[in-house]
């Protein structure tokens, strides 16, 4: 068995309202694969399908050659799942906290286990405080601790950064880049480019209900040139390419009430986080893509962007 | 909560027992079991929140073990409290002329009644929206004694409440405490408490595993 995770046609709807409308994908063993898409995109979705909690509509999904709809007993034995929040018990300590898992998953020695564990996520010296005391970086470290317990061959994460500072965030990278060394395969999710670039050995993009691209980072930056994360040009070209409801009055433009969409510098403006998520040559903002020819609006994809604009 | 009753409301009801705290205590301990089991509903709501109850789901263990997880701690700690309050309703004057098969039967009781609410508690816990929702379902179960046996004899209350009283099942558990406590014959009030007991099990226990089930598969 080459393969650890095998999806193919995968459909899911809620209440009608179709989240994934087909969803193929691969990962190999041993690999770090990256699921790459928005806000609501269906990343927990598709999550929670392969890790036996939620059934598909359609479509087949292997996890460690197994099916995971008709045998998901089997499946539990071969995964692990951290969820998008921190699952861990704020009434137990951080060592009871692990050694409950290994009980439940019968470890021969769940102290041994847990002693272990902590002592590889620097958590010794908090084993024995509440989670309520740890910061952001470390509950989520004890939470993949607690995924680690028992050695499940695939494991799942589910945005394991959102939400950290990055100094945080940079811990949990090393965690999942020594966790692939030691040869687990792991499937993560996440809304950042710049972690899947970090990390991944393949990366998918999933927007809309479908996988819109695929392939390790080289591939993908074939496919869609860099662009340094940014796009710049004149400021009403930029952002008379904008979706309408991103056209709001004023300088400062917000996407979502959240970051700026874009930022103007005098007669220039920067888009933020523009490329990577092409849709019929537009990125998800709507901006176009530079290397397709558009005379109407010439923004200009620019290397100079950083040095000029900081 | 025992002090206050016994010495502010003591004095003032004429109940036809001699020793008040006979007659208290066993309103006393369904209530204090009636504010215990809010705990697992409170529990199980952030264990919900939390995403744990996905965790365990998504390892190989048995589906149900969380929710007996949390029952059984319920119940253990549901017994301590009791034994406690019964510890001190004995150092305020509480005596029992019963033997150790009425007591027995009592201890089953109100393990019975514990395991019902602890069910109640169940489902309150795995669909609430709300930590507050979770654990508003408790306040009338605490509030049941009151329009009860449990504190004043029935004959003193108005006609409607009286029916109402007299019909609802802590009057029942508590008069089959309270006689198998007092060594008197206990009649049917036994019967019609554990019917109670085991209807409310039998029927919140179906809606708490529902409940569980709708939430952790779709
Ligand atoms: N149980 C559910 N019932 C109804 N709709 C749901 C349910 N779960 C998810 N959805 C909807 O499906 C869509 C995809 O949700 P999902 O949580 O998979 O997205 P996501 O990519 O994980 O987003 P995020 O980055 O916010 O975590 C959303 O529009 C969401 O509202
Ligand atoms: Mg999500």
């Amino acid at each position: 068995m080459e393969k650890a995770i095998e999806v193919k046609g995968l459909q899911k709807a809620f209440k009608g309202k179709e989240v994934l409308k087909g969803v193929d994908l691969e990962v190999k063993r041993g690999e770090i694969f990256a699921l790459l898409g928005a806000n609501g995109a269906g990343k927990t979705t598709m999550v929670r399908i392969l890790a036996t909690l939620l059934k598909p509509d359609g479509g087949n999904a292997f996890v460690n050659g197994v099916e995971v709809a008709s045998q998901p007993e089997k499946v539990r034995h071969a995964i692990s799942l951290t969820g998008q929040f921190a699952a861990v018990d704020e009434v137990l300590t951080g060592r009871e906290n692990l050694i409950m898992i290994a009980k439940l998953r019968h470890l021969e020695q769940p102290r041994q286990a847990a002693d272990d564990l902590l002592k590889r996520f620097g958590l010794t010296d908090a084993a024995d405080r509440k989670p309520s005391t740890y910061s952001g970086g470390m509950r989520r470290r004890l939470d993949i601790a607690l995924s680690l317990v028992g050695k499940p061959k695939i494991i799942f994460l589910d945005e394991p950064t959102t939400g950290l500072d990055p100094e945080a965030r940079i811990e949990v990278w090393k965690i999942v880049k020594e966790l692939a060394d030691g040869g687990t395969t792991i499937f993560l999710t996440t809304q950042y480019l710049e972690e899947a670039e970090q990390l991944a050995d393949r990366i998918a993009i999933l927007h809309e209900g479908r996988i819109i691209a695929g392939g390790t980072l080289a591939e993908l930056k074939k496919r869609f040139p860099p662009s340094e994360g940014r796009v710049c040009g004149k400021t009403a070209d930029v952002r008379g390419n904008l979706p309408r409801h991103h056209r709001q009055k004023g300088g400062h433009l917000n996407g979502n009430g959240k970051k700026p969409l874009f930022q103007r510098y005098g007669r220039h403006a920067r888009t933020f986080h523009a490329p990577y998520f092409p849709q019929r040559g537009h990125d998800l903002h709507g901006l176009r893509h530079a290397d397709r020819d558009d005379a109407a609006v010439r923004v200009r994809l620019r290397r100079r962007d950083r040095d000029r604009y900081g | 909560m025992m002090l206050l009753f016994v010495y502010v409301f003591g004095g003032a009801i004429e109940t036809g027992t001699d020793n008040y705290v006979n007659y208290l205590l066993p309103g006393i301990l369904l209530m204090a079991i009636a504010s215990g089991v809010a705990y697992v509903a409170y529990r199980l709501f952030l264990d919900k929140q939390r995403g744990i109850i996905e965790r365990f789901n998504s390892m190989p263990i048995a589906r149900s073990t969380m929710l007996w997880g949390h029952v059984l701690t319920s119940v253990v700690s549901n017994v301590i409290s009791i034994a406690v309050i019964i510890l001190v309703a004995l150092a305020m004057g509480f005596r029992s002329s019963a033997g150790i098969l009425p007591w027995l039967a009592v201890a089953g009781i109100l393990v019975l009644f514990t395991l019902a609410l602890t069910w109640i508690a169940a489902i309150a816990g795995l669909s609430a929206k709300t930590v507050e929702g979770a654990s508003a379902f408790s306040y009338p179960l605490i509030f049941l004694p009151f329009i009860s046996s449990a504190f004043v004899p029935t004959e003193s209350m108005p006609a409607v409440v009286r029916a109402f009283a007299e019909n609802q099942p802590v009057t029942s558990i508590v008069e089959t405490i309270r006689a198998l406590l007092s060594n008197q014959p206990v009649g049917n009030d036994i019967w019609v408490a554990l019917a109670w007991c085991l209807g409310i099990l039998i029927v919140a226990y179906a809606f708490a595993v529902r409940a569980y089930n709708r939430h952790s598969a779709q």
